[in-house]
């Protein structure tokens, strides 16, 4: 039985790991446009159009889009958000400063298309780090909302991305088998 | 001379040479702008659109086997934009009204783009 493939954004402030996450999780070449960075941003290399990568799990292909981090480069959520299945917002545990514009591009997404979403918390391993109750009343969520996720570590990402396709397909993939059968 | 009084009479002198022009802007390759000479619009807008689009082009071109990039564009029913690799650094934009003479066009930014190219190092 084929599926069509689902499309799941990758998004949030500079930095969080959208690119590292992409990069871990895709079976394919992923499509990175990271140029070196002019400011100072904490590493080297910033992404200005997208990232691309596909992999499969629970027997679905997913296409992961991740978006740029840099603010300037808005324009390019709504072009990436366009028919995503689900969303997932990258935050940094140890960047509280850039948590406004996470809120920030949680609720534009959010409101262009109304897609399930979950809070991936990475860098949970740094020093002087929000706790997740603490980033999950910042944004006003449930804390089942968050899950804590290295986007370094392969199996914590993909185990990321089954919790929010649980939410894309509350009633899982026999049941939307037979409904569209 | 300065680095940005280098890049700017660059743009003045392109927009000189091409009246017809509405305008082009320099920015770097991770879209934030370094000289402008637009005559309407916000610019650090389009510094970074256009460095988007010359950074996805540039992924086009490894993927497709093209080489290395050195221009794409976007045309509308009323203008073109026109952007140029300059070095690794840099990228030089163009916004042109629809008509005029492409072929001049080309040749004068190509040039402009080789000697931002120079300037950014
Ligand atoms: N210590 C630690 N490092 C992490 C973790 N997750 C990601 N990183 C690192 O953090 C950096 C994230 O960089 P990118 O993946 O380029 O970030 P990005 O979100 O794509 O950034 P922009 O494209 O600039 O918006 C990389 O160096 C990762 O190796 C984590 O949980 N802990
Ligand atoms: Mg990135």
């Amino acid at each position: 039985m084929d599926f069509a493939p689902l499309k799941v954004v990758v998004s949030g402030p500079v930095g969080a790991g959208k690119s590292t996450y992409i990069r871990t999780l895709s079976t394919t070449t992923v499509v990175e446009t990271d140029e070196m960075a002019t400011e100072c941003i904490g590493k080297d290399l910033t992404t200005v159009a997208l990232d691309f990568g596909t992999l499969h799990i629970d027997g679905f292909e997913v296409l992961l889009f991740g978006t740029p981090g840099q603010e300037r480069f808005d324009f390019m959520w709504s072009v990436l958000c366009e028919g995503a299945a689900g969303l997932l917002l990258l935050v940094a545990a140890h960047r509280p400063g850039s948590f406004l514009k996470a809120r920030h591009i949680l609720e534009f997404i959010t409101s262009q298309v109304p897609i399930p979403f979950l809070l991936a918390v990475t860098h949970t391993d740094q020093e002087r780090v929000w706790e997740l109750e603490e980033i999950a009343d910042f944004f006003g969520l449930p804390v089942t909302d968050l899950l804590a996720v290295d986007a370094r570590d392969r199996s914590a990402c993909a185990r990321m991305l089954h919790r929010l396709l649980e939410r894309c397909l509350p009633t899982g993939r026999d049941e939307q088998s037979r409904v569209t059968a | 001379m300065s680095l940005a009084d280098r890049l700017q009479s660059t743009l003045n002198e392109l927009r000189s040479a091409l009246p017809d022009v509405r305008g082009c802007l320099i920015a770097s390759a991770d879209g934030m702008l370094i000289a402008q000479n637009v005559s309407s619009g916000d610019s650090n807008r389009m510094a970074a659109m256009v460095a988007t689009s010359l950074g996805l082009g540039k992924r086009m071109c490894e993927a497709f086997g093209s080489g290395s990039l050195s221009e794409t564009s976007v045309s509308g029913d009323a203008g073109q934009v026109f952007i140029y690799g300059a070095g690794s650094k840099g990228v030089l934009a163009v916004i042109n009204a629809a008509g005029g003479n492409i072929g001049l066009l080309h040749l004068e930014c190509r040039a402009a783009a080789r000697k931002v190219a120079e300037i950014l190092g």
